[in-house]
């Protein structure tokens, strides 16, 4: 699911950031780590601006069904 | 004494002189639950008031219903004004209302004031057991009727913040008979269903009595027993609930939870950004620190060159000329130093010295000394000077 890629990106972008801190880090991962975040940070930008609210029902069943708040409007 | 036999009719006009002309029954106030409640095309309202035990049918006149300040609906706890009649076609009584009020607030009022405080004495409200929403919210659920304004409250307030956060709906009746249970098994069925990580329980405004499922006892509960944060949400700023004091933490509005849930889009793409210029610092910290260590490197690779160790000669002659310098200055205050003491010498000799022991110092009239014996034929007059004074003195021409 798309919501938990971000944050899963997020968290990654985090980690990043907190290794690249890391003094014991060699310079060639340190650049491999650093490409990765800056690849990362752009993706997860982008997903945040073309993120769709999803609104879901639980139905009586227990299912998942799109709920659709506009049908009066 | 023979029974009197009446007819059906007979008896049914007695019936109805009896209660009609009963004082007490020609203007009754009775407090009971709405039901059946229903408006005739006609105009007239029709509904039965009960209460746990018994029922009475109940009928208001179209002049009467006209000026009802609200919309009487079953469930609700009224006081009726009224007479009671006698149908007597139909062998029937009724209220014939001609007033209809909401009551029972203050009863209500009663119950939550007392719920209130056994709640508080049992610690629900302690803020020592509030759970804190977590960081990141990832998909909300929200019980709420999805007719109601509030689902529209939320949606819009979450669509225009950060479209990413997820919601589910668990739909729920939010007031009149049963409603405070359908919320509560919806806060269970959220809790079962999981992915959730906050959860709001809420409708919007209503009167006292539409808010009142809030207040009842299985909502709180559920709230209480919830495993995920619940933020209650009911109503407008104004409205204060228990649902609000046992909930995780209190939204004044629908639209606020929204908010509250839904981290600004904005602020998270600042975030992201932020993330970006610290890794780019840490790498160029980094690059910064390897081209000190190279330089530091190149310099001890230099000092091992043949024109290092010229550069070490030049530096060795720089020092020596350095202490040729201070030699040769030690030596010069040396030579000064014997000077004053050549000199200290000389002045022993000061002719003054001599005077005594019969020796003159001889001056000419220009005061300069006379040395030598033509010298002094030329001179007019010399004085001689002695130890103890001066003596003026002229030549004799010798003939």
């Amino acid at each position: 699911m798309a919501k938990a890629t971000i944050n899963q990106q997020l968290e990654r972008l985090e980690k990043i950031a907190a290794d690249l801190k890391n003094e014991d880090l060699g310079l060639e991962e340190a650049l491999k780590l650093y490409e990765e975040g800056m690849k990362l940070s752009k993706k997860c930008t982008e997903t945040l601006e073309k993120a769709e609210l999803k609104v879901r029902e639980l139905t009586e069943e227990g299912e998942e069904r799109d709920f659709d708040p506009g049908l009066d409007q | 004494m023979a029974d009197r036999t009446l007819n059906v009719s007979q008896l049914n006009q007695f019936i109805k002189r009896l209660v009609e002309g009963s004082a007490v029954l020609k203007r009754v106030v009775v407090e009971g639950e709405l039901a059946n409640c229903r408006f005739a095309a006609s105009g007239h309202l029709y509904f039965s008031l009960k209460d746990d035990s018994a029922e009475i049918s109940c009928v208001m006149w179209r002049s009467a219903a006209a000026g009802l300040k609200f919309m009487p609906e079953s469930g609700m706890s009224v006081r009726v004004t009224g007479s009671v009649q006698v149908y007597a076609k139909g062998g029937t009584y009724q209220i014939v209302a001609t007033k209809l009020e909401q009551a029972g607030l203050g009863a209500m009022f009663l119950e939550t004031e007392r719920l209130k405080r056994e709640l508080e004495k049992k610690g629900w409200f302690s803020r020592e057991i509030k759970q804190e929403l977590p960081k990141e919210i990832r998909r909300v659920g929200i019980v709420t009727s999805p007719a109601g304004a509030a689902i529209h409250d939320i949606i819009s307030a979450v669509e225009r913040r950060n479209p990413s956060v997820g919601l589910l709906l668990a739909p729920a009746l939010v007031q009149g008979t049963g409603a405070a249970q359908e919320i509560a098994r919806q806060i269970e069925r959220l809790n079962e269903h999981g992915g959730i990580d906050v959860i709001i329980v809420g409708r919007g405004g209503g009167s006292a009595q539409d808010l009142n499922a809030f207040n009842e006892l299985p909502v709180l509960q559920a709230i209480h027993d919830s495993k995920i944060p619940v933020i209650s949400a009911v109503g407008h700023e104004t409205d204060v609930l228990l649902s609000d004091f046992t909930a995780d933490l209190r939204a004044p509005t629908p639209t606020a939870a929204g908010e509250l849930v839904s981290a600004d889009l904005g602020e998270l793409i600042d975030r992201i950004e932020m993330l970006r210029l610290s890794m780019t610092s840490l790498i160029q910290g980094r690059i910064r620190e390897l081209s000190q260590q190279t330089d530091l490197l190149a310099e001890r690779i230099s000092s091992a060159s043949p024109e290092y160790g010229l550069l070490e000669k030049q530096r060795r002659c720089e020092a020596l000329a350095v202490t040729l310098k201070t030699e040769m200055n030690t030596r010069l205050m040396g030579l000064r130093a014997r000077l004053e003491r050549l000199s200290e010498a000389v002045t022993l000799l000061d002719p003054g010295l001599r005077l005594e022991k019969g020796w003159v110092y001889v001056t000419g009239e220009d005061g300069r000394p006379v040395v030598s014996a033509s010298r002094a034929q030329t001179e007019k007059q010399m004085t001689l000077r002695f130890a103890d004074g001066s003596v003026l003195v002229r030549p004799v021409e010798e003939k």
